[in-house]
């Protein structure tokens, strides 16, 4: 990083500081780089024609040059990131010289001047800073320079970071009501993707940006430049440092001794945590006055402690039957786990301005994650293992000209390459997926769940700028081509269902396992055009029309035909179409009110698509009837052996069918904000949004019995028939199923939609004495008939939620809330800390895992029946108003919350010794001080009781006493630890 | 808050803000498939429809799901038999028949296949067999007649063993008898199913207008138990109608063809009468004469009228008979005619004399048998000798005898030595038969007797004894002269008219030559 910008951005961003901005100024740069431009007047307001404007870099001494126009404006294109002074002359004018200004990739600075008529001795000039409001981009966006996210301490030191700072996304990057894998990334102006399993949307999402290869980070929630393709989630959008005029290396380390670990909600004792990280960037010429690297590594090592995978208290006569019964020792899920991360990283940029009017760059970021464990617990998915190997190489090279003084072009190529390898965290234990309904309790992994998911993608686009008659003008073509590569066998180790330990001690349950399916490979390929024209009607307003055209190439002969459900249903399972074409148009306004950079208005609308998934192409091609589901209810006399094919016949293929229909998710929003500049960098902002989005993919059990079979005491539907193994609820195998010979046939459709509005108020660069403060508040509102977020394309276990029933989203937040503030004391003393809040998630009241109450096969889509009768409500009822206002009906969807989680990390810092440019500093770290909820609850409203039996369609349900309680393998313990930071 | 975006954005953006719908029509299985078949009753209870097999109208077949019992949908059969259901919605099912629609009597027996998948625009084909209720023979016994059932059970006779189309079934609680049955080829120890309608025949229920299907073959029989005549004759009180029994031992005490050609014999072990009826030649009759001990297995059938059943064997197998064992002294005091058996040693070899005659000797006597079947037996064998007392020159004796050598070699005793007067009145008849010896007679003349045999004349000085050397002894004759003085051995046999005895050496050792 640029010592000087990286300074200067500690001393601009307070503490955790966050930039919220709105622009709708659009035409002179790209998303890799920017512009500067603005009107040049006389002392009486009137526009200056033939003045010099040179733009020169502070760090680079490069100098470009141009003239104002008749209306007395300039504008310099496709400006290079970096920090530039600007020298406006005229012969018989006091010349102006501009400094700090800081240009970005894809920000656009607009820097009028005024020059006097006055006679001065030659080379006096009028020095001037630039005033407040400098980052302009167009569409809504958040702003967050590195330091924002690195200045108190978390316990993921990667770009997920950002979320830490900002009142609009989750912890995992997920944004406005949906799940982080609707969040697009971008590095440097391009997308990019990280290969992920698409059973666990949000891990590792984020993971592969070291801190040292960003200069700032962009939530974009709005993009309304024609280069942006859409995400219904947003963007997130970080950037590289680049090179310096002058050679300077930075190195910085910090190793914590072991730290402390303490939570009240589980036993700590004997946890010692190893924490470190360290880099060196070199920054410096490679050509003088032209040509600039960057080039870092930066290793890092991170543990957390989290709670056992069973609560405290729970799980003793499991672990007394576990080790009587089957001589197996279960302990260790009873004691407190490390999550614990390591990667090495390399990032390198090289930028090359070889004339005037012509620039070439390169970027790349390799990053290399060789164990992540995020200690997750066994799961119904039964799917990949929690810990995961990852690789990540990020790469662009772009060629900028100036072709004359209205048109410019940039030409930008990238790669990027990333695979993900899941695997099991203890080999050592190669015990079958166990569940277990009351009390819920898992343990086990199965051997095969080991995974592969991969993609490389080659990027190319080209940007033309022109501008004529006060239109700025912008067209573009893109093409990219991805190839993926998906290797999983979703829970084919088998899992294991046990109602009660009673139950496990006898061996009666349920198991289900699906055989092994084919891996596969595909291509997709995308196109687009894009055009856009933005103009100033009047002067502060300025008006941004463009669309994008977009086209996707879908794989051919990516599907195998199961010609057996075609000629059961007619319906066929390879059909897939070939190519889509769709049109993103966008909008926005921008009026800088009395264009004072004062008072700014700005509203944006767009509607985007969002490319396929290919997660969705992978399960149309893997599950394509050869994957066979064999499933036994009763006795399960093996275990931890798998029974055998007479006590878990196979009940069929299972299929997954694309509906004609079908298409990617469409976006439409609207957006509107104001901000209001306080001086000296600080800013009040306020914003709100309202997002629309459309086709999200459900997905409906095709091979499901057409009418239920009957219903139970509360007049839920049956389709299949019911029978009890002790604490468990199932259906016969096979009897909920319309065709014999299948299993699940899940059709893939874009029913579903979901629904945001949020406002945001936050201010930030606040100084208060020697207290820098910032805080911001996001209330919102997601609803959706979405259940899907979370459903797995397994066969095994799904789907949520049939569609159609509406309630708050998954992922809907209404409340959080984000303060940070920073003192400086005498001797170096640093205090930081970082307030967060955010309310729980809502939950559906349902059933444990494995209880399956409407007999369709799937578990997880029955919502409970609040029965003020059934044995230990009333208790629940005095407790949660969200059942007690339920009474005498079923649930309705996400219907109760969690309650709000709060957070605080804490860092203070105190230089010991200072020589030359090295800082040597003793680092005092508190993370996760506040030991408050974890925002997820036991859901599971209803139990069977195993000693009663289900007669005449009575089923006997108890009601869960832990209902509502929070689930303790959630909980990451309070960490305190002690360290020395070198910054050289 | 969608009413109010949606123009904006059509405002703001000069589009018609794209199509308004969030969601396409849902893929769904609208697939549909016909499922036909047939129903038939199933005479013959085989589960194929077969000619002899009778449509099966109005019954109403109804699709159901596998796991459930919601009618999906139905449809009734035409006069024959042939139901169609169209436009079923693809799906596996399971095909049952509304047993409101069924007559009183009629099962279902059979569906190939009950568990179907109707496919798209596919046509499932299924065959629908009724049948009677199956029911046990101790339940036939309880209904009313007219009732159509099948039973299935173990076939005590075949088809035609009593030459009436009659087979009685035995299962585990029972005996039925089936009549009119089909001819089919059903034989005694088949598992079977008869079909049929209930019935009463002779006061016994029945199972008749059947057919008869064999399911296996080679079964074993039940147990036959074991009456007396008098308990055959009312079956135990009706108890034993149609069973496989036997009676132990009862004596024939007559036999007459009757008005069938079959041959009735009247049997009685001492308890009372019972008539057991031989199927026209299925026997072999000339063994069952009167006066002969029968044991005989076979099935209780009520006759005519209702009051009494015959036993019907089933072929010679079913009987054993046997005769009185009569020491000789008794059988010289039977009368003519009467079947006996002796035991006793062998006088004389069965070719001794060339003529089938076997002497025979207890500890009561001798009797002379005539007509002997050949045997291989000798002098001194002991033997049973099977026949019939009869009269010949005045003396009782064995006729038409089959002979069986129970051991072979025993001695005899000594002859007793008489004078030639003596001999010649077999001491008063008492040594009819007997083996004698003459000691120091003379020869007095000698004749060649036209059928080759050798005459002489001997007197030991009592008086005149015949003696007959029969030429099949093969003995030298010359020495034999008149004068010459002999000792001799041999049976007494009375000459025709019986008034005299004649000895006949049996060998050269029963003769010696001074």
């Amino acid at each position: 990083m640029n010592v000087k910008r990286a300074t200067k951005a500690f001393a601009v961003s307070v503490s955790a500081c966050l930039v919220l901005l709105f622009a709708g100024r659009a035409g002179a740069q790209t998303l890799t780089s920017g512009a500067v431009e603005g009107v040049v007047r006389d002392s009486a307001g009137g526009a200056m024609v033939g003045v010099n404007v040179t733009l020169m870099g502070v760090s680079t001494g490069a100098t470009r040059t141009t003239v104002t126009a008749q209306d007395g404006s300039y504008r310099f294109m496709l400006v290079g990131p970096g920090d530039y002074q600007l020298i406006l002359e005229r012969i018989g004018y006091r010349p102006v010289h501009v400094e700090g200004v800081a240009v970005n990739e894809g920000q656009r600075l607009d820097v009028g001047a005024t020059l006097a008529r006055e006679r001065t001795p030659m080379g006096v000039a009028d020095v001037q800073r630039l005033p407040g409001a400098g980052h302009e981009r167009p569409g809504l966006s958040e702003w967050i320079p590195s330091s924002a996210f690195s200045r108190v301490p978390g316990d993921r030191p990667d770009l997920t970071q950002v979320a830490r700072v900002s009142s609009m996304l989750g912890p995992d990057l997920a944004a406005e009501g949906l799940p982080p894998s609707y969040m697009g990334l971008a590095l440097d102006g391009l997308r990019y993707e990280v290969a992920r399993n698409p059973a666990y949307p949000g891990v590792g999402l984020a993971a592969s940006l070291p801190l040292t290869a960003v200069s700032f980070a962009d939530y974009i929630g709005a993009p309304v430049d024609a280069e942006w393709a859409g995400s219904a989630g947003g963007i997130l959008a970080a950037h590289t440092p680049s090179g310096s005029r002058s050679p300077a290396v930075r190195a910085f380390g910090r190793w914590s001794v072991p730290s402390l670990v303490s939570s009240p909600n589980f036993d700590t004792h004997g946890l010692s945590l190893n924490d470190g990280d360290g880099g060196v960037l070199f920054t410096g010429p490679v050509m003088r006055d032209s040509a600039f690297l960057a080039i870092g590594v930066e290793a890092r090592h991170t543990e957390r402690a989290l709670a056992g995978l069973w609560p405290q208290g729970m799980g003793s006569d499991l672990l007394q039957v576990a080790k009587d019964s089957f001589g197996t020792d279960l302990a260790s899920y009873t004691r407190p786990r490390v999550a614990r991360s390591e990667a090495v990283s390399a990032f390198t940029r090289f930028d090359w301005q070889v004339s005037a009017d012509n620039s070439v760059d390169a970027r790349a970021v390799f990053t290399r994650i060789p164990h992540a464990d995020d200690g997750s617990t066994p799961t119904v998915s039964a799917g990949l293992g929690p810990t995961y190997l990852g690789n990540d190489f990020v790469a662009s090279a772009g060629l900028r000209s100036v072709l004359g003084g209205a048109t410019a072009n940039e030409l930008r190529i990238g790669f990027d390459g990333s695979t993900r390898d899941f695997g099991t965290t203890d080999a050592a234990m190669p015990l079958p997926l166990t569940l277990l309904a009351s009390p819920e309790l898992g343990f086990g992994e199965g051997a095969a769940s080991q995974g592969h998911f991969g993609q490389n993608t080659f990027r190319v686009r080209e940007t033309l700028l022109h501008d004529v008659g006060g239109q700025h003008l912008r067209f573009g073509l893109e093409g990219s081509s991805t190839s993926y590569d998906q290797a999983y066998q979703f829970g084919a180790a088998g899992t294991f269902l046990f109602g009660s330990v009673a139950d496990f001690a006898a061996r009666r349950g349920v198991f289900v396992q699906p055989s092994s399916g084919p891996n596969t490979q595909f291509s997709i390929g995308r196109y687009a055009a894009f055009a856009e024209d933005s103009w100033n009607p009047a002067p502060g307003i300025e008006l941004l029309f463009g669309a994008r055209f977009q086209r996707e190439k879908l794989p051919s002969g990516l599907i195998t035909r199961d010609a057996g459900w075609l000629a059961l249903t007619g319906i066929s399972n390879d059909a897939l179409p070939r190519t889509r074409v769709r049109t993103s148009p966008r909008a926005s306004l921008t009026w800088d009110v009395e264009n004072q950079h004062e008072w700014v208005l700005r509203a944006v609308a767009s509607s985007d698509d969002d490319p396929w998934d290919p997660a969705i192409l992978g399960e149309l091609a893997t599950q394509n009837g050869t994957i066979h589901v064999r499933r036994g209810v009763g006795t399960l006399s093996g275990w931890p052996a798998l029974p055998s094919a007479s006590e878990a016949p196979n009940q069929g293929a299972v299929l997954s069918v694309l509906d004609p229909s079908f298409r990617p998710p469409r976006t439409e929003r609207v957006s509107g904000g104001l901000t209001r500049a306080l001086g000296r960098g600080a800013a009040f902002d306020i914003s709100a949004t309202y997002r629309r989005t459309d086709f999200l993919p459900g997905r409906t059990d095709l091979n499901l019995i057409a009418n239920p079979l009957g219903s139970d005491q509360n007049g839920r539907p049956l389709f299949g028939a019911l029978t009890q193994v002790g604490a468990l609820l199932t259906a016969v195998p096979g009897s909920s199923r319309r065709f014999a010979a299948y299993d699940a046939v899940w059709a893939l459709q874009s029913n579903a939609s979901s629904d945001y509005w949020g406002a945001t108020a936050g201010i930030h660069g606040v100084d208060v004495g020697p207290l820098q403060l910032m805080a911001s508040y996001t209330h919102s509102s997601a609803h959706d008939n979405w259940p899907s977020a979370w459903t797995l394309p397994s066969g095994a276990w799904a789907p949520g939620l049939p569609v159609g029933a509406q309630g708050p989203a998954d992922y809907d937040v209404p409340d959080r809330f984000v303060l940070g503030a920073e003192l400086h004391g005498p001797l170096g003393l640093r205090l930081a800390g970082l307030y967060r809040y955010r309310s729980g998630l809502p939950f559906t009241p349902m059933f444990p895992a494995g209880v399956d109450a409407n007999a369709d096969g799937s578990v997880g889509n029955d919502p409970a029946f609040v029965d003020a009768g059934v044995t230990g409500m009333s208790d629940l009822l005095s407790h949660f108003p969200c059942l007690s206002s339920q009474q005498g009906q079923f649930v309705t969807r996400n219907s109760c919350r969690a309650p709000g989680v709060h957070s605080l990390d804490a860092r203070a810092s105190l230089g010991l010794f200072r020589l030359g440019g090295s800082q040597l500093q003793a680092t005092f770290d508190g993370v996760n001080l506040l030991q408050s909820s974890t925002g997820f609850v036991d859901a599971a409203l209803l139990q069977l009781n195993p000693a009663g039996s289900i007669t005449g369609g009575r089923v006997p349900y108890v009601a869960n006493p832990h209902f509502g309680a929070s689930l303790a393998p959630q909980l990451s313990g309070r960490v305190f630890r002690v360290g020395l930071t070198l910054n050289w | 808050m969608r009413r109010l975006v949606v123009p904006f954005l059509a405002l703001l953006l000069g589009t018609a803000a794209c199509d308004s719908g969030t969601t396409g029509p849902n893929l769904t299985v609208s697939a549909t498939g016909t499922a036909i078949g047939v129903a038939f009753v199933d005479r013959n209870g085989n589960g194929i429809l077969d000619p002899t097999d009778s449509p099966a109208p109005g019954i109403r077949v109804v699709l159901t799901p596998r796991g459930g019992s919601q009618v999906v949908t139905s449809g009734v059969t035409n006069s024959v038999g042939l139901y169609i259901l169209p436009n079923v919605p693809a799906g596996s099912y399971r095909i049952s028949v509304d047993s409101a629609t069924l007559g009183d009597s009629l099962q279902v027996a059979r569906i190939d296949t009950a568990d179907i998948t109707v496919g798209n625009r596919d046509t499932v084909r299924t065959t629908i067999a009724f049948a009677f209720p199956s029911v046990s023979t101790a339940q036939v016994r309880l209904m009313t007649a007219g009732r159509k059932v099948q039973v299935m059970g173990i076939a005590l006779n075949g088809w035609a063993t009593f030459g009436d189309s009659t087979i009685a079934v035995a299962d585990a609680g029972g005996t039925i008898r089936a009549t009119r049955v089909a001819a089919v080829n059903v034989a005694a120890g088949d598992s079977v199913r008869i079909a049929g309608t209930t019935g009463t025949r002779d006061g016994q229920p029945v199972i008749t207008a059947a057919s008869a299907t064999v399911l296996a073959s080679g079964r074993a029989l039940p147990a036959a138990p074991t009456l007396t005549t008098a308990a055959a004759a009312t079956a135990g009180g009706g108890h034993y109608d149609a069973a496989l029994v036997q009676v132990a031992r009862g004596t024939i005490l007559s036999g007459v063809v009757n008005s069938a050609g079959d041959l009735d014999l009247s049997v009685d072990d001492g308890s009372g009468l019972l008539h057991v009826v031989l199927t026209a030649r299925a026997f072999n009759n000339g063994v069952y004469t009167a006066g002969a001990q029968l044991a005989a297995t076979g099935v209780l059938v009520p006759a005519a009228g209702g009051q009494t059943w015959v036993l019907r064997p089933r072929a010679d197998a079913d009987l054993q008979v046997s005769f009185l064992s009569v020491t000789v002294a008794t059988a010289r005091t039977l009368p003519v005619g009467r079947q006996v058996q002796i035991v006793g040693l062998a006088l004389n070899g069965w070719a001794t004399f060339g003529d089938s005659t076997v002497h025979v000797l207890d500890a009561t006597g001798a009797l002379r048998s005539v007509r002997v079947l050949p045997a291989s037996l000798f002098a001194g064998d002991s033997i049973k000798l099977v026949g019939t007392i009869a009269s010949r020159d005045g003396q009782t004796i064995l006729s038409s005898v089959a002979a069986t050598v129970l051991a072979a070699g025993r001695t005899l005793p000594d002859p007793a030595v008489v004078t030639t007067a003596v001999a010649s009145a077999a001491r008063g008849g008492k040594d009819d038969a007997a083996v004698v010896k003459i000691v120091g007679g003379a020869i007095k003349d000698t004749l060649t007797l036209p059928n080759g045999d050798y005459r002489l004349h001997v007197d030991d000085g009592s008086g005149l004894l015949e003696v007959i050397l029969d030429r099949d002894l093969g003995l030298r004759l010359t020495p034999f002269l008149p004068g010459v003085v002999v000792d001799l051995t041999g049976v007494l046999i009375p000459k025709t008219g019986g008034a005299s005895w004649q000895l006949k050496p049996r060998s050269a050792q029963d003769t010696n030559i001074h």
